[in-house]
């Protein structure tokens, strides 16, 4: 602990003094900034505490142990734009570092059919008997009965009421 | 780096985050590991004797009568676990895995030896000695309310191995302990739990959309007489990676309390940092394997657990894409991820784990029941250690007051001269 804190404020001189042999401004500013130096120590120091004897960190690291082999990968690579007079060193919203933070859109499925059946599916030739029944005409039938005269015995259905009988609102 | 043949689309996005897997649609294929005897004794091949026990650290199988040897064997071997993963449609399982249709844990069983009935807590064990003739009764197939796994990982760290190593770890550890949990501290008390876990192979392909930056330029601007600006120019490009994944026994839990990982409230998260278990080298589940361990009972089943399982199958997708995008060196920001699973295989297994657990009473009334654990297999060690705070407070302190010391009167002579 000890050393710790021999190191911690040494670090702090250290710094100063090579900011004060840099000759440069914002000296001022420096200055500030060494007034909160000692509270993020003391942050610093009680989080790495906590953390050694807790372990809230602790995990199964799945991800990199679990064995997985990557197959059959196709790039697209598609140019968009240049960008110019970017503030920032990384593209805003960055999220390839870190495989737990998931995209806006995220989809998981499991598949319903056998895999290799859907490609069978989708590579077969449009059926044919499908297209001639399209392409023909309206059966004979159907234009014969629609000529017919209603049947006679056709029972009415009383579990529908009539329009008419409806009560007024 | 491909240049642009036909960008890539994704299809729908879901907005909620992530899909609900279509459980009960999903074709499933039922792998037999079921041994058709009966419960009761499970007697030594050469003489009939039940007293029979693990020699050793080894996978083999003693009797304490005859000394005959025999092993268990691996269910790689038996049953091709390892392989097919490319060929994986819908979802497969093992007998170990199948859905709990039952809630009884007590089970009665009749002794071969004397007649008489002896019962079993499924929950806590799968071994018990009739009281009357002294031999033992065995668990020795499949039962419907998931206390018996299609494989097991017997313990390899012996108890004494597992005191020592949590004796160091909580030794490294004790300045800021909680001054009760130093004077009560036994690492002897350390039990040996056989906890049930699931592993499950995927078939899966996915794809990502996203956009990525080049830097082409990084030039500093002076803006004042002091100051000056960094500026960056860079080529964006809509990027998609579209690939399958096999997946090799990823592992997840399948007890509903060990599988809440809640930091606030527990340490679950000490037991699941213990994982991966060598699960390539579990053998078909025999209790003889068991001893006097006690062993915790699986009460989740697939369809509780195949979300976390698709989530993890999605989070290793997006991990093993990185090394693919490194010329993106201002990053890539995915907008699209999506993952199929084309077939899943799942087993049920007893992973060994050796526990020391405290509780601690916290401020609010509630208990923290902390671990210190030992993988039973390769012997890593992880722990929870409950905390002095005073001491951690008054230490804090004084590392602040001290750098504040040296901090403070520079800090005050820049204001100064600046």
């Amino acid at each position: 602990m000890g050393m710790g804190i021999l190191s911690s404020a040494d670090a702090v001189a250290a710094s100063a003094a090579v900011l004060a042999s840099s000759g440069e401004g914002g000296t001022a500013l420096f200055g500030l900034i060494l007034f909160a130096v000692p509270f993020v120590v003391g942050w610093f120091t009680y989080a790495t505490l906590y953390k050694r004897y807790r372990n809230q960190n602790a995990r199964y690291q799945f991800e990199h142990t679990t064995a997985a082999e990557r197959l059959k990968l196709q790039r697209w690579d598609t140019f968009v734009r240049e960008k110019t007079r970017m503030r920032n060193s990384t593209i805003d919203g960055r999220n390839d570092d870190d495989p737990h933070e998931r995209a806006h859109h995220a989809i998981v499925r499991e598949a319903m059919e056998p895999r290799n059946a859907q490609a069978a599916r989708e590579a077969q030739e449009p059926r044919i008997a499908q297209e001639a029944r399209l392409a023909q005409e309206a059966r004979e039938a159907q234009a014969t009965r629609q000529a017919e005269p209603e049947r006679a015995e056709q029972p009415e259905r009383s579990d529908q009421p009539r329009g008419e009988e409806h009560p007024s609102a | 780096m491909t240049q642009p043949h036909q960008p890539g689309v994704p299809s729908q996005p879901d907005a909620s985050g992530q899909g609900q897997p279509a459980a009960a649609s999903a074709p499933e294929t039922h792998i037999d590991t079921s041994t058709g005897r009966a419960h009761g004794h499970d007697d030594c091949p050469q003489c009939g004797s039940t007293e029979v026990s693990r020699k050793g650290n080894t996978l083999s199988l003693v009797c304490g009568f005859c000394r005959y040897e025999w092993v268990g064997s691996r269910l790689e071997d038996t049953h091709g676990l390892g392989e097919g993963i490319g060929a994986l449609e819908g979802r497969a399982f093992l007998t170990g895995a199948s859905d709990i249709t039952s809630g009884d844990d007590l089970l009665t069983l009749k002794c071969q030896g004397c007649g008489s009935e002896v019962v079993i807590d499924t929950s806590r064990a799968l071994e018990s000695r009739c009281h009357w003739c002294r031999s033992i009764l065995s668990i020795n197939d499949k039962i419907p309310n998931g206390a018996v796994p299609d494989g097991i990982l017997p313990f390899h760290i012996t108890k004494e191995e597992a005191i020592a190593r949590i004796g160091e770890f909580a030794g490294a550890r004790r300045f800021f302990a909680l001054k009760k949990f130093r004077a009560e501290f036994r690492p002897e008390n350390v039990l040996g739990v056989y906890m049930p876990y699931m592993t499950v192979d995927g078939n899966v392909s996915a794809r990502f959309h996203g956009e990525g930056e080049i830097q082409t330029r990084r030039y500093t601007v002076k803006t004042g007489e002091n100051t000056s600006t960094t500026y960056y120019d860079a080529n964006q490009f809509e990027v998609v990676r579209d690939f399958d994944l096999h997946i090799d026994d990823l592992i997840v839990e399948s007890s509903a309390g060990r599988s809440n990982i809640d930091n606030r409230s527990n340490t679950n998260n000490i037991i699941n940092s213990l994982l991966p278990y060598d699960v390539k080298n579990m053998v078909a589940f025999d209790s003889n394997y068991m001893g006097e361990m006690t062993a915790e009972k699986r009460d989740l089943n697939i369809d509780d657990v195949t979300r976390k399982a698709h989530a993890h199958f999605l989070t290793m997708a997006r991990e093993s894409i990185r090394d693919d995008i490194t010329a993106y060196d201002r990053g890539v920001r995915w907008t699209h991820e999506e993952l199929e699973v084309h077939g899943s295989r799942w087993a049920s297994v007893f992973v060994p784990v050796w526990l020391y657990s405290y509780a601690e009473r916290l401020d609010n009334g509630r208990m923290m029941v902390h671990y210190i654990a030992v993988n039973g297999r390769h012997g890593n060690v992880m722990g929870s250690v409950p905390i002095n705070k005073a001491r951690l407070f008054g230490v804090t302190a004084l590392v602040t007051a001290l750098t504040a010391l040296v901090a403070w009167p520079l800090g005050a002579a820049a204001v100064l001269a600046g």
